[in-house]
């Protein structure tokens, strides 16, 4: 520990030094509740480091410009929520189809509409999915401590460069606000995937859309090279192509170099689930009372295992599915009406009983509410 | 888990486990219906078995240490480990909470 540094850090402000050490130069946001801690520190933070905050017009202004950003050759950033993230998705989209590395974070709060902005929510985990429109490919994290936040947002920069694509970062309300101390991880600790950033000669032809695999070559600066994007489909110079089977074969495509990655994209944590008779599924905050739920009940003997979401999309299905092959029940907590649950419904096997545990109070699930749940799946389980 | 003692000078309290966002709040609540609100006596915090505390924890050991001076009393925090030592030098709480080595240091002065 010698070596590292012990800090008591804010959810939002690990957010922003941890997209800093990933190599974040630009950052562009309008101020949101509970999000703005992280402009705040970047605003603060990036001009230190050679890079630029700008407070844009509006979320959708803010989400094109890290686009843009990034097409000049710059990892960049946005930070929002709920509201802003709505404005936001038709961008996603173009940066999905056009494969533009770069982090969205949605730091979410109760909604929809206004609805309660200084209080948490997990409601916007299939609007991160699904919020925009058309078959596109995502990756979404999140984590549940503030630790993991400082070391995902990392994850979250080298995903996005990897694969080329936008990558979200789910946060909410209490993960943004909490402080908890820990210790930065040291520079050997972390790898992190850098931009091209090189020149490129007048005779090389760069085709930021070729592959013979699903991912295509890294992005070259825009400026520094010459190539075109558009939202268009488009072969692989990136000139629009009208033709159906070069939609088809690019849809495809990007759908794959998700989908057949989906194993080296997962992130996630198991507890006790050796020996399991119930298996409880949280992510995010809610994961910190799951965990709190599954050490009481393992006192009381209840053989309780836990299974942790980091990578939320694409969803980690196949070892899910293996777990729930041999547990009796599973609980599937959320702060939100039920939303991964009906992920984890496609994988139930027949007997299989699956509990929702929700609540959209504001307020955090709390390990009380898992034991309740714990013993109420007990009865039913006895009942038979 | 939450133990309560009263004693004739002081009131003590010993923690244990993680003291943070999922459990502060009923620690608290628990610590101001013992002492029924009144703050008549010295609070003492016997941190020696836990292990982690987060900004709310922090916030409930503040608020405590606030009403107690309000009161013409003190809160004395003792039992700190290397890692919580480290916690409050780095939020400069060593320097307006009262912190002692031990209990016996704690009931001292």
């Amino acid at each position: 520990m010698a070596n590292r540094k012990f800090v008591f850090m804010q959810g939002d402000e690990a957010c922003a030094l941890g997209a800093i050490k990933a190599g974040c130069r630009f950052f562009a946001a309008y101020p949101i509740t509970p999000a703005s801690e992280i402009a705040e520190t970047m605003a603060r933070e990036l001009p230190k480091y050679d890079g630029a905050f700008i407070q844009m017009e509006d979320e959708i202004a803010s989400a094109a410009a890290i686009v843009g950003a990034s097409i000049a050759g710059v990892k960049s950033m946005t930070a929002t929520s709920g509201p802003g993230f709505s404005l936001m998705q038709e961008v996603i989209g173009f940066a999905s189809m056009a494969e533009i590395p770069c982090v969205f974070v949605d730091v979410q709060r109760v909604g929809p509409s206004t609805g309660l902005p200084t209080k948490p929510s997990q409601g916007d985990v299939m609007q991160a999915r699904w919020g925009t429109h058309g078959d596109h490919p995502i990756i979404v994290l999140y984590p549940s401590t503030v630790e993991e936040v400082y070391r995902h947002i990392i994850t979250a920069f080298n995903l996005s460069e990897r694969f080329r694509t936008p990558v979200i970062f789910l946060m909410d309300e209490l993960l943004g606000h909490m402080r908890e101390s820990f210790y930065l991880p040291s520079d050997d600790e972390l790898e992190i995937i850098p931009r091209m950033n090189d020149d490129i000669s007048d005779e090389e032809i760069y085709h930021p859309f070729g592959t013979e695999m699903e991912i295509p070559n890294p992005l070259r600066a825009m400026g520094k090279s010459k190539f075109h994007i558009s939202g268009l489909i488009h072969d692989e110079t990136g000139f629009p192509v009208g033709t159906s089977d070069i939609a088809s074969k690019l849809l495809k495509r990007l759908e794959n170099k998700i989908k057949l990655h989906t194993d080296e994209i997962s992130i996630y944590e198991e507890y006790l689930v050796d020996d399991m008779e119930i298996l409880l599924i949280a992510y995010g905050s809610v994961a910190r009372s799951a965990l709190r739920a599954l050490r009481i009940a393992r006192n009381d003997g209840i053989k309780v295992g836990l299974f942790k979401p980091i990578t939320i999309w694409p969803f980690p299905s196949n070892r899910l599915r293996k777990l729930m092959k041999n547990v009796d029940a599973v609980i599937v907590a959320e702060m939100n009406l039920g939303q991964i649950i009906k992920e984890v419904a496609l994988l139930r096997h027949p007997g299989l009983k699956l509990e929702p545990l929700n609540r959209v109070d504001g307020e955090l699930i709390t390990p009380e509410d898992f034991l309740e749940a714990i013993a109420n799946i007990r009865l039913k389980l006895n009942e038979f | 888990m939450f133990e309560f003692e009263e004693k004739e000078n002081f009131y003590l309290a010993r923690l244990s486990g993680d003291f943070d966002v999922l459990n502060s709040g009923r620690i608290k609540n628990q610590i101001l219906e013992k002492i029924s609100n009144t703050f008549s006596k010295d609070l003492l915090i016997d941190l020696t078995n836990v292990s982690y505390i987060d900004s709310s924890g922090l916030g409930v050991l503040i608020g405590l240490h606030k009403q107690c001076k309000l009161n013409g009393r003190k809160l004395k925090i003792f039992g700190l480990d290397k890692n919580l030592q480290e916690l409050f030098s780095l939020t400069s709480l060593d320097k307006i909470l009262n912190i002692y080595d031990t209990f016996e240091k704690a009931i001292e002065e």
